[in-house]
C-alpha cells in the first residue's frame, strides 16, 4: 500500500513536478485540512473512537488516488472498489454499530459522520478516471478535496475539477472573508433562527403520535416541516459555503430557491444541488445510455422511465436503508416522469404554457407529501398521515 | 429575488463596520432595557392566539402540552380562561391551586375539582362561584406562591389551595418544579429576598451565568417554546391516561418518601415559609385563603402498618399532618383535612390522582366549609 502511495504520487507530469518538488511538499495542504476535518469531527462527534474513523476516511482516499494514478481504475480493481465503497455505504447505513447517530446498545455511539458524502467523492473520481477524464490531482490536493472540513459531515459534494481550479487559484482575499462572513451570517440566521423556530411549531402538533389531529392541522405540520428541512439543510450549506469561503476553499451552491420552482424537474436542479447533479451524471445518464444501446428508440419512454425511478430510488437509499426512504425516491421519480411527458404533451397539442408561478403550488404539494414518507419512521405512520392530509 | 449568495455590502471595511454599529446598538438596548427593567422576550411570550379562538385555556398545563408549561407564570395564565374571560359583576371568582391530580390528569375538563366546583352553581357573597384551575403538576407550594402572586391581576376573591407533604420538600427532588422555578426567577428572587429565604433560593435555582445578569433578553430559548405554543388554541388537547390503578401495587418495605429522605430532613424547612408568603399575599388583595390537605390512596396490605402507601412513610406524612394543622391555625388559615376522606377505589394511577367521583366527594366536603 505505501509503495502504491509513492508510485502514485510520484506519478505525475514534469509540469507538476516543478510546481511542487516533494511528496512532503504535496501533502502539506492535505494535513491542515486533515487537522481542519479532525477538529470538525470531535465538534460534531464528540468522540474520539469517532475521530478514529478519519483513519479509515485516509485509508480510502488514499487507495483512491492510488488507483487512479496507477491506471488501474480501469481495470477489475476499479470495479471492485467501486463495489467496496458502495458495500461499505450500505453497510454505514444499516449495520447499527457504525450507523450514522446510532447508538450501539451498551457502547459509545460510533457514527462514520460524513461517508455518505466522502463515498460519493471517491465514486466521483473513480468513475471519471473510468470515463478517461483527466485527473492530475496531488495526494494533497485529492484530501483537501475529499476531507474539505465545512462539507465534511454534511456537504455539499464537490467535484474534483471544480475543487482544483478552487485550490490552484485563490480568489482576492477581501471579497473571500466579506462573502464568507456573510454566509456564515445567512446560514446561522436560517438554521439557528428559523429553522428552529419552525422546529417548535413540528414538534408542537407532532403528528406521527397524533393521528386524531384534523387535515389543516396535519398540512400545517408537513408544511412546517418542509420549511424547516430547507432553512436547516439550507442553513447548514450557507454556513458550510461561508467557511469555505473563509478558508480560500470555496464550495458549490446546494440550494437555489427550491420551493419556488414551477415543476418538479426544476425543483431537482435546485434542491440539493450538489447530489441531484452526481445522481444525474453518474446514474441518470449511464443507466439511459445503457438502456439506448441495447435498446432501440421505441422504448425511449420506458428507458426515461427507467432511469427516472432508478435514479431516484438510489436517491432515497442514498438517504437511508428503508421502505419510507425508497418509497420517497420512487415517489420523485414517478413525478420527474410525469412532469417530463406531461411537458412534451403540451408541447406536441401546442398549448399556450401555463405561467412558472401556477406550477409552484402543484409542485409544492406535491414534494410535501413525498416528505411524508421522508420524516416518518415507517410506513403505516406516514399512511396514516397521508391519510389525514386527505380528510380521512 | 434578492440575491442572498453573495454580500450585498460590496466592501469588506463596510461589513465589519455594520456589524461593529449593529453590536453597539443592541448593546446600548440592552442597557435601556436593563435600566427600565423591561425583559422583551417575557413580553413577547405573554402574546398568544387564543383570543383568536375566542376562549381561554380550562388548565394551564395538559398532558399533550408540557412544553406550555416551559413560559413564564405570566404567560401561561396570560392563556387561562381567567385572563381571557373578564370578572363579571356577579362573579365570586375562585383559583384553584394544586399538582396533577387537581389539575386533573386522566380526567376531561368538565370532571375535575375546579369544573365540579362551577358546575354546583353555588353562590358566595350574593355572587355565582366560578373556580378557575391554576394546578400544575408536581405538589410545590413555592411554585403554588408565584401562581396566587400572578393571579391577583384578575382579581379573584378565594383561592382554594391544594397541599400534600411533597410540596413541602426542602430541597429539589423533581425536574419540573425546578424548571418551573428556574424560569420564574426573577418573581422567586425578589419573594425569597423580601423574605429572607436567600438561602432556600439557592438551593433550588441553578446559578445564572454573568454573562446572562447583564443581559436584558433572558432566556432565549423561551421564543422557541412560545412558538410551539402557538397553535395550542387550534389543537384539542390530551387530558392523560389513568388506566392503572395504584392501590394493586404492592407497599415497598421503604416508601419513596420518608423520614431520612433527604428533603424531608429537619421537617419543617424553610419551605413551609410559603404558606406565610401565600397568606400575606391573599391578605394584601383581600383574597380569602382556604388549604385543603389533598387526600392520598391508604393501601392496605404487606408494609401498610409503616406506610400509608408507595409515596407516604407513616411516620413521615403524620408529622406533616401535624405541622399543617399547627402552621394553618396560627395564621388564620381554614385548613380542609381530606387526607384519608376518599375510599381507595377512586384512586387512579398515582396515590393522588383520583377519578371523577372522588372529585365530587371533595367538592362535597369543600362546599360544607364554604357554607360555613
Amino acid at each position: 500500500m505505501g509503495r502504491l502511495l509513492i508510485e502514485a504520487a510520484s506519478n505525475v507530469t514534469q509540469a507538476e513536478r516543478t510546481r511542487k518538488s516533494s511528496l512532503a511538499i504535496q501533502i502539506r495542504p492535505g494535513l491542515i485540512v486533515l487537522g481542519a476535518a479532525v477538529v470538525a469531527y470531535l465538534v460534531s462527534a464528540g468522540s474520539f473512537l469517532q475521530v478514529g474513523l478519519i483513519g479509515l476516511d485516509l485509508i480510502l482516499i488514499g487507495v483512491t488516488f492510488a488507483l487512479i494514478r496507477t491506471g488501474r481504475a480501469n481495470s477489475w480493481l476499479g470495479l471492485l472498489w467501486i463495489g467496496l465503497i458502495i458495500a461499505v455505504l450500505v453497510g454505514v447505513k444499516i449495520v447499527p454499530i457504525f450507523g450514522v447517530g446510532t447508538v450501539n446498545a451498551g457502547g459509545p455511539a460510533l457514527g462514520w459522520i460524513g461517508f455518505s458524502y466522502l463515498a460519493f467523492r471517491l465514486l466521483h473520481m473513480v468513475f471519471d478516471a473510468r470515463l478517461g477524464k483527466p485527473n492530475d490531482a496531488t495526494l494533497g490536493e485529492t484530501v483537501t478535496y475529499a476531507l474539505h472540513p465545512a462539507s465534511l459531515i454534511a456537504g455539499p459534494i464537490d467535484r474534483l475539477p471544480r475543487s482544483l481550479t478552487e485550490q490552484r487559484h485563490r480568489s482576492a482575499l477581501a471579497p473571500r472573508i466579506r462573502d464568507g462572513l456573510w454566509r456564515v451570517g445567512t446560514g446561522v440566521f436560517k438554521k439557528l433562527v428559523i429553522a428552529n423556530s419552525v422546529y417548535a411549531l413540528i414538534t408542537a402538533i407532532d403528528m406521527p403520535r397524533n393521528p386524531g389531529y384534523s387535515a389543516g392541522l396535519a398540512w400545517a405540520w408537513i408544511i412546517a416541516y418542509a420549511f424547516y428541512l430547507y432553512f436547516d439543510f439550507a442553513g447548514y450549506s450557507d454556513m458550510a459555503i461561508g467557511a469555505g469561503s473563509l478558508i480560500g476553499l470555496r464550495l458549490p451552491e446546494n440550494f437555489a430557491n427550491p420551493y419556488g420552482q414551477p415543476n418538479l424537474t426544476r425543483f431537482w436542479t435546485s434542491w440539493h444541488i450538489s447530489l441531484s447533479a452526481w445522481l444525474r451524471d453518474y446514474v441518470f445518464f449511464p443507466v439511459s445510455r445503457i438502456l439506448m444501446q441495447r435498446t432501440d428508440r421505441r422504448h425511449q419512454t420506458a428507458i426515461q422511465f427507467t432511469a427516472q425511478i432508478t435514479t431516484m430510488l438510489v436517491c432515497g437509499l442514498w438517504h437511508g436503508i428503508s421502505l419510507n426512504f425508497a418509497v420517497w425516491g420512487l415517489w420523485h421519480g414517478v413525478g420527474l416522469f410525469a412532469t417530463a411527458q406531461i411537458i412534451q404533451l403540451w408541447r406536441r397539442m401546442g398549448w399556450t404554457p401555463l405561467p412558472g408561478w401556477a406550477g409552484v403550488p402543484i409542485m409544492f404539494v406535491y414534494v410535501c407529501i413525498g416528505w411524508v414518507f421522508f420524516c416518518t419512521p415507517d410506513m403505516p405512520t406516514a399512511l396514516m398521515i397521508l391519510g389525514r392530509l386527505a380528510g380521512l | 429575488m434578492i440575491n442572498m449568495r453573495t454580500s450585498p455590502i460590496r466592501s469588506l471595511p463596510s461589513l465589519i463596520r455594520i456589524v461593529v454599529k449593529a453590536v453597539i446598538l443592541v448593546a446600548i438596548l440592552n442597557f435601556v432595557f436593563l435600566v427600565v427593567g423591561f425583559d422583551p422576550i417575557q413580553a413577547l411570550v405573554r402574546i398568544n392566539l387564543w383570543g383568536l379562538a375566542g376562549r381561554g385555556r380550562e388548565r394551564v398545563i395538559y398532558a399533550s402540552d408540557f412544553q406550555n408549561g416551559q413560559l413564564p407564570i405570566p404567560a401561561l395564565l396570560a392563556t387561562h380562561e381567567l385572563a381571557v374571560r373578564p370578572k363579571a359583576a356577579d362573579e365570586y371568582r375562585v383559583i384553584v391551586l394544586g399538582d396533577s391530580a387537581v389539575m386533573g390528569w386522566g380526567l376531561q375538563d368538565v370532571e375535575t375539582f375546579a369544573a365540579q366546583l362551577t358546575a354546583r352553581g353555588l353562590y358566595r357573597d350574593g355572587k355565582r362561584l366560578v373556580a378557575y384551575n391554576l394546578a400544575y403538576p408536581t405538589p410545590s407550594i413555592a411554585r403554588d406562591t408565584l401562581l396566587i402572586e400572578a393571579a391577583q391581576r384578575y382579581q379573584p376573591d378565594a383561592a382554594i389551595w391544594f397541599v400534600t407533604a411533597t410540596g413541602f420538600a426542602e430541597l429539589p427532588h423533581d425536574d419540573l418544579t425546578r424548571g418551573v422555578l428556574q424560569i420564574n426567577r426573577s418573581q422567586l428572587s425578589r419573594i425569597t429576598d423580601a423574605n429572607g429565604l436567600a438561602d432556600w433560593y439557592d438551593r433550588w435555582v441553578m446559578p445564572e451565568a454573568p454573562v446572562t445578569r447583564w443581559s436584558a433578553f433572558r432566556d432565549p430559548v423561551l421564543t422557541g417554546v412560545w412558538i410551539g405554543t402557538l397553535p395550542y388554541p387550534f389543537i384539542v388537547p390530551d387530558v392523560g391516561k389513568a388506566e392503572r390503578r395504584a392501590a394493586l401495587a404492592p407497599i415497598p418495605i421503604k416508601a419513596r418518601f420518608t423520614s431520612d429522605h433527604p428533603v424531608f430532613v429537619g421537617m419543617p424547612g424553610d419551605t413551609w415559609r410559603f404558606l406565610e408568603i401565600g397568606k400575606q399575599v391573599a391578605d394584601s388583595h383581600g383574597m380569602q385563603l382556604f388549604i385543603v390537605n389533598e387526600p392520598i390512596l391508604i393501601q392496605i396490605g404487606a408494609n401498610s402498618e409503616t406506610n400509608y402507601n408507595t409515596l407516604y412513610e407513616r411516620a413521615l406524612y403524620d408529622r406533616y399532618r401535624v405541622e399543617l394543622a399547627v402552621r394553618t391555625q396560627v395564621l388564620g388559615i381554614p385548613l380542609i383535612d381530606l387526607w384519608d376522606a376518599i375510599p381507595a377505589a377512586n384512586f387512579t394511577d398515582t396515590v393522588l390522582h383520583m377519578d371523577a367521583d372522588g372529585y365530587r366527594q371533595v367538592v362535597d366536603r369543600v362546599i360544607e366549609v364554604l357554607s360555613e
